[in-house]
């Protein structure tokens, strides 16, 4: 095993290898940009250029790329509510909402140094995990798949509605959209009108576009300087204190659990094939704002709003190849284009690989780490300058934001309903986010609905009902029901400990929360969010 | 954006628009869609559909009773005012929080969010379903050009347009259809 | 989604290209996708051959056509070959773009030819091809279809057969070719059994199946080799016995031992038949005889070079080469025997 790191190393070592790094890196990062051409478009655009090399600089060229996406991917999710990839969505929610409050640099600065340092615990978790990939192949049924969407779409759910109605019929809207398509259950298409193009359903890329990016170009143009930008102008150049790229990495730094936590969270969502990786980020998000002493806060823009999501964009990477290397189950869109290079260079996935190729295996860790270090080194040297780009006039942007939409959605998918539908999910979500929806429920809704309704069907008809009592799912089911009820539980201790005005109550409690800013490190996730709500009571 | 007679004086106005309204209706309306052409799927294939269209039907309808019924407003809409609130509250800590890290932040000052005349919203979507529409008439590699001509000549000036009109003329040719290889649509007409 | 090969137009951020270009000869390993000339056609040179794949990648669709590319530039003599992704519609979107497109002899695809013979059987919705008219160009690999067990079930075919239990038998979707061979062999053999398809893949299925869940996978031979010492096939669905696997039994061997009527063991091969179609290439109806005829040489000379026949191997596929004649014939007398599913294929759900 040692031997086996030690070749890995050399081959990345090799002058080659650092140069195909380095390449990679930049041109995801560039390319990673254009909202579309993330997940696997750009990697199936560099599998010609791999047949000539040998397996690791390969697979560095490929790798670097892959890391270099997800890190630019945030970049225009927080400058335009623009998702480079769609599971960068999930970076809009406190990303956009810090640069409209005037400080891209140091949202842009969290991004960078959260997305590093998560992606290097993944990659230290993944090396603790290569040798024992053998035995994941067991870990995940149907039941877990099931509960840890459901989870998901809990944790997401409650965001953001103005009204219970409200957030029922975004979810619900978002569930419904998902099951569009051919429904493998019965052989049927369903809801696609005889629109063979809809057979697959509608692609993800097409929904993050249009809620988020398309949608916030509407109501940008309806506000001809962006808010932030007209309101202190000083601030975008980054020079204001508090909202220096500085500042954003000192944001990190003062959450160091909170980092980590989500790490370690992306790393092990990334390992569950199919739901994990797209709802990595979703979930990192909804743990967070669940177990802060502060849950309302999130959606204004707030550090922990973007660490969450952040730490986990590479580490559910790194989690990722495992299933892919040990299976020859991708864990999610890139990674299915990396089998295909994996053939290209004559290896085969599976448990073989580890006996075969094991140098390679580490070598692919290393990569991930290193690329994303190199991103986030290029995104903080040019984070200040980006963070001008947020200042451009919105009637200037909008053209140029729906342009690379509608292109980068057609480059995705190569369907044109599918650009038409970019529109109307914009109008859809313009809408939403006007009358008080919640857009993220509608997403996560989306992302996984069919996840939901396949498992369900599994679990009902392979494990029953008795493999909820699983101990995994078991777990994920407590933790369901706990997220469920405690924002009713922290209503009963508020109405119980201070009959006096509510609101008056959280702000209160928002002041504590943000005095003692460094918080205080526990074990468990279930530990933490009964400490926080004990503490808001003790008032 | 008209102001709908309401009872409860609390309800200020700008939440009670017609606009809401409308969409309030689509979507009931849209539901009930839903729900009808899940209905000629097998048992199985409709019932996920089924369920979760009933639970979102129940809550339209829910919220579309809110409007003519007096008390049930804040339940259905919300109260627009805690949103605000929220907004300033949130202001307030975060500016707490970079006065510990920093020494002072004009936070506060920052004007609240305006949106602008109503009518801009519609006119945006008609830039973007005209440019959509060109897409598909022309195809990406005319309609692109055409639209930043057209968009920034009638907003700005003709110099920004040409010059924005061929920069994006470049991406959209050099960059995707040539450099990066792919094949973009080509319009109904060609 | 259009993804594509572009072997020779490589001006994107031409500097970082050069310089990959430049590191891959100095490093110089394996040069087979370089080499140009040696074409036989002169229609051909000069040209760029488009190859859609009807799904994304990651699949034996995909690794086909990709080990295969610099192999057919090579014999066909075209200038570059596009790989362009076309997935959606279970391939039946990629498929009938393939069909539908000018027969000039530029445009080819792969398919799964087995489902395409289903899915004409069917007349299912969006199925705009026809298996008799296109014009097949070759097989490249001898992948058959099998249904596995765990080993650590140590369940045999008899065992299935025999079993007093339902079988939960674990398939990809309702109407796909593998989902559609399980049920056929089940009913033949009056095996007990409940198809339990709700996956958007083959690797979807392995994962779940790998898990513990479910009795058998119906699944390819390559899919199976990948994860040996957890799974074993148990019937060959083919012709013949798979030469990897020399002491498994064909789904016709069994049936004979097992007595089943004179009907049943004709439906079984009729199924053989149509399952040994496999990853099949083709170009759409109509092309000129002379173009066809240089399509199909180039790819049997590229399924002869020991070059692409080691990296074909290397990359865990199974090369098998089968004319496009063959395939052609087999393809029609598979559509014949429609007559013999109609009773096997009806299931309870």
């Amino acid at each position: 095993m040692w031997q086996n790191l030690i070749d890995g190393l050399t081959s990345l070592g090799a002058p080659q290898a650092i140069l195909l790094l380095i390449v990679g890196t930049m041109l995801g990062t560039v390319v990673g940009a254009i909202p579309g051409l993330g997940g696997a478009v750009l990697l199936t655009l560099l599998l010609p250029f791999i047949y000539n090399m040998s397996i690791v600089p390969a697979l560095a060229l490929l790798l670097g790329a892959h890391t270099g996406i997800y890190f630019s991917g945030s970049i225009t999710a927080i400058l335009f509510n623009t998702p480079g990839a769609p599971e960068s969505a999930a970076t809009t929610f406190d990303g956009y909402a810090m640069t409209e409050k005037g400080q891209p640099a140091r949202a842009l600065g969290i991004s960078a140094t959260a997305t590093t340092i998560g992606g290097w615990i993944g990659v230290i978790l993944l090396m603790v995990l290569i040798p024992f990939m053998d035995k994941l192949t067991t870990l995940f049924h149907p039941s877990e798949f099931l509960a840890l969407a459901v989870l998901a779409i809990v944790l997401i759910g409650q965001m953001r509605a103005r009204s219970v109605t409200k957030g029922l019929i975004s979810g619900g809207l978002g569930l419904m959209v998902s099951f569009v398509g051919y429904d493998p259950i019965t052989g049927v298409q369903r809801f696609t009108g005889g629109i063979i193009s809809l057979y697959n359903g509608f692609d993800v890329t097409t929904v993050a576009l249009g809620l988020f990016a398309f949608a916030e170009m509407f109501r940008l143009f309806a506000k001809p300087s962006r808010a932030a930008a007209g309101a202190s102008n000083v601030k975008l150049r980054g020079g204001q204190e508090g909202a220096r790229v500085r500042d954003g990495i000192r944001d990190v730094a003062s959450h160091k659990w909170l980092t980590f936590r989500s790490a370690v969270l992306g790393t092990v969502l990334g390992i569950i094939p199919g739901v994990g990786g797209v709802a990595a980020n979703f979930v990192s998000y909804g743990q967070a704002s669940k177990i802060s002493r502060h849950p309302e806060l999130f959606g204004t823009g707030i550090p922990e709003g973007i660490i969450a999501p952040e730490s986990s964009s590479i580490s559910k990477e790194a989690g990722n190849l495992l299933p892919t290397v040990a299976l020859g189950v991708p864990g999610g869109v890139g990674m299915a284009v990396l089998m295909s290079g994996f053939s290209i260079l004559g290896m085969v996935p599976g448990p073989q690989m580890l006996t075969q190729h094991q140098d390679a295996v580490w070598a692919m860790a290393i990569v991930i780490g290193i690329a994303s270090l190199l991103a986030s080194l290029m995104g903080l040297g040019m984070a200040p300058g980006l963070a001008r780009l947020a200042r451009v006039p919105s009637r200037t942007l909008v053209p140029f934001v729906l342009t690379l939409g509608f292109l980068g959605v057609y480059a995705a998918t190569g369907e044109i309903s599918q650009t038409i539908a970019v529109f109307a999910f914009g109008v859809a979500g313009w809408a939403m986010v006007r009358f008080g929806y919640s857009v993220p429920a509608a997403m996560i809704g989306f992302l996984l609905g069919k996840v939901v309704e396949d498992n369900l069907y599994l679990v009902r008809n392979l494990q029953g009902w008795a493999s909820l009592e699983r101990p995994l799912t078991a777990l994920m089911v407590v933790i369901i029901l706990l997220s469920l009820f405690s924002p009713l539980l922290k209503k009963i201790r508020f109405r119980a400990r201070r009959p006096a005005d509510g609101a008056d109550a959280t702000a209160v409690d928002q002041a504590a929360a943000t005095t003692d800013s460094a918080p205080p490190v526990s074990t468990l996730a279930g530990d933490r969010s009964a400490s926080g709500s004990e503490k808001g009571s003790l008032r | 954006m008209s102001d709908a007679p309401t009872t409860d004086p609390t309800n200020a106005r700008a939440t009670r628009s017609k606009g809401e309204l409308v969409f309030d209706i689509v979507i009931v309306l849209a539901i009930g869609g839903y729900l009808l052409v899940a209905q000629s799927y097998p048992p199985i294939g409709r019932q996920i559909p089924t369920v979760v269209g009933i639970v979102a039907l129940v809550a339209a309808v829910v919220q579309l009773i809110g409007w003519f019924v007096p008390g049930m407003w804040k339940f259905s809409h919300g109260d627009p005012a805690a949103d605000s609130r929220r907004g300033s509250s949130a202001q307030r800590a975060t500016s707490e929080a970079t006065r510990q890290t920093s020494v002072t932040s004009e936070e506060e000052t920052a004007a609240p969010e305006v949106d602008g005349k109503p009518i801009d919203v519609p006119i945006a979507m008609a830039w973007a379903g005209g440019f959509l529409g060109a897409i598909l008439l022309v195809g990406y590699v005319i309609a692109v050009p055409l639209f930043f001509l057209v968009y920034f000549g009638v907003r700005r000036s003709w110099v920004l347009a040409v010059v924005s009109a061929v920069v994006m003329g470049v991406v959209t040719s050099v960059l995707f259809e040539q450099a990066l290889d792919i094949p973009l649509y080509g319009g109904i007409l060609f | 989604m259009q993804r594509r090969l572009a072997r020779r137009r490589a001006w994107w951020t031409a500097a970082a290209l050069t310089l990959t270009a430049g590191l891959a000869a100095a490093c110089g390993t394996g040069n087979a996708g370089t080499a140009s000339g040696g074409g036989s056609s002169s229609f051909y040179s000069g040209q760029t051959l488009t190859l859609v794949v009807p799904y994304g990648p990651g699949g034996g669709y995909d690794q086909w056509p990709r080990i295969m590319a610099p192999y057919l530039q090579k014999y066909l003599g075209v200038d570059e070959i596009k790989i362009e992704n076309v997935p959606g519609g279970g391939g039946l979107v990629g498929t009938n773009q393939v069909y539908a497109a000018k027969p000039d002899g530029l445009t080819i695809g792969d398919t799964n030819a087995g489902g395409d013979v289903f899915d004409q059987m069917d007349q299912a919705d969006g199925y705009q091809a026809d298996v008799t008219k296109m014009d097949w160009i070759g097989r490249p690999d001898n992948d058959p279809h099998v249904i596995a067990t765990r080993d650590a079930d140590h369940r045999t075919f008899n065992g299935i057969v025999n079993s007093n239990q339902q079988i939960k038998a674990l398939a990809t979707g309702k109407g796909s070719s593998d989902y559609n061979s399980a049920v056929i062999i089940y009913n033949a053999f009056r095996v007990p059994f409940q198809m339990v398809a709700a996956f958007s893949g083959s690797s979807d299925e392995k994962a779940a199946f790998l898990s513990g869940e479910g009795a058998t996978a119906s699944l390819s031979a390559s899919d199976i080799a990948a994860i040996t010492g957890k799974a074993s096939p148990v019937v060959v669905v083919s012709k013949e016995r798979f030469s990897k696997l020399p002491n498994t039994p064909t789904v016709i061997d069994e049936a004979k031992q097992h007595n089943l009527s004179a009907d049943k063991i004709k439906a079984l091969s009729a199924l053989s038949d149509v399952m040994d179609l496999g990853h099949a290439f083709f170009a759409p109806p109509g092309v000129p005889a002379d173009r066809l005829q240089a399509l199909r040489t180039a790819f049997q000379k590229a399924m002869q070079d020991p070059k692409l026949l080691d990296a074909a191997q290397k990359a865990g596929l199974y090369p098998g080469f089968e004319s496009g004649q063959d395939l052609a014939q087999a393809a029609k007398d598979a559509l014949s025997q429609k007559a013999l599913f109609v009773d096997l294929l009806k299931t309870s759900a």
